[in-house]
């Protein structure tokens, strides 16, 4: 499917390995072997982050093989550094999604549920005065540091407290019913 | 007494939702620490 060659292609054009380029997207290396190999389907948030880092469309991606010309250079931050990991990918989306407008149990729910692709959510932290995006900051990049500690664990040391945790957070939000 | 303020709401769930955060991080660097 085109989809998985063309991640390859911006993968090679980006001058990354597998390694490398997984983690802009939050998932292991063995997943985007998987993903590149056409065993495992790109999630949609993911599609979406591939999309904004390439500016190339969604259906495009989906639709045919890119020409090499199509694929953009690595993005770059500010001082000409190489984007790498979800804090950086993460400037990129942020810069291109100010402005949109969610509520807050979509971007809890959200970040709950896609857990690494919590860069795609920031335009929702616009809800939130500045007190409230700090603190949507520091969980967000709680969820980030989590999810790169969990890497280094075997999923089934860790499964019960995940299950616990998300329970908690999914307690704490009900609490958005709560007249 | 109940928040009423939804921005005051979502603050203190903010910080719920931290600590917790903190906890399962803290649980998760223990099994990194002691595989």
């Amino acid at each position: 499917m085109s989809l998985s060659e063309n991640i390859r292609l911006v993968r090679k054009k980006w001058g990354e390995n597998q390694d490398e380029f997984s983690r802009r997207f939050g998932m292991t290396r063995s997943n985007l072997s998987r993903i590149e190999s056409g065993e495992f389907e790109l999630s949609v948030a993911n599609s979406v982050l591939l999309s904004k880092l390439t500016g190339i469309s969604i259906n495009r991606l989906f639709e045919e093989v890119l020409e090499e010309g199509e694929i953009p250079p690595v993005p770059v931050g500010e001082g000409g550094e190489k984007f790498v990991g979800p804090s950086r990918v993460e400037r990129v989306v942020v810069s291109s999604d100010l402005g949109e407008f969610a509520d807050l149990r979509k971007v809890v729910g959200e970040l709950i549920s896609l857990r690494h692709d919590v860069d795609l959510l920031k335009g929702s932290i616009a809800v939130l005065d500045d007190e409230g995006q700090e603190k949507l900051k520091v969980f967000k990049a709680l969820q980030v540091v989590i999810g790169y500690v969990e890497k280094d664990i075997d999923e089934s040391e860790y499964q019960e407290e995940k299950k616990a945790y998300l329970d908690k957070l999914a307690g704490i939000l009900s609490r958005l019913d709560e007249k | 007494m109940a928040q009423t303020n939804p921005e005051e709401k979502a603050k203190s769930m903010l910080e719920d939702m931290i600590k917790e955060a903190i906890d399962y991080l803290l649980t998760l660097l223990k099994k990194k620490k002691n595989p």
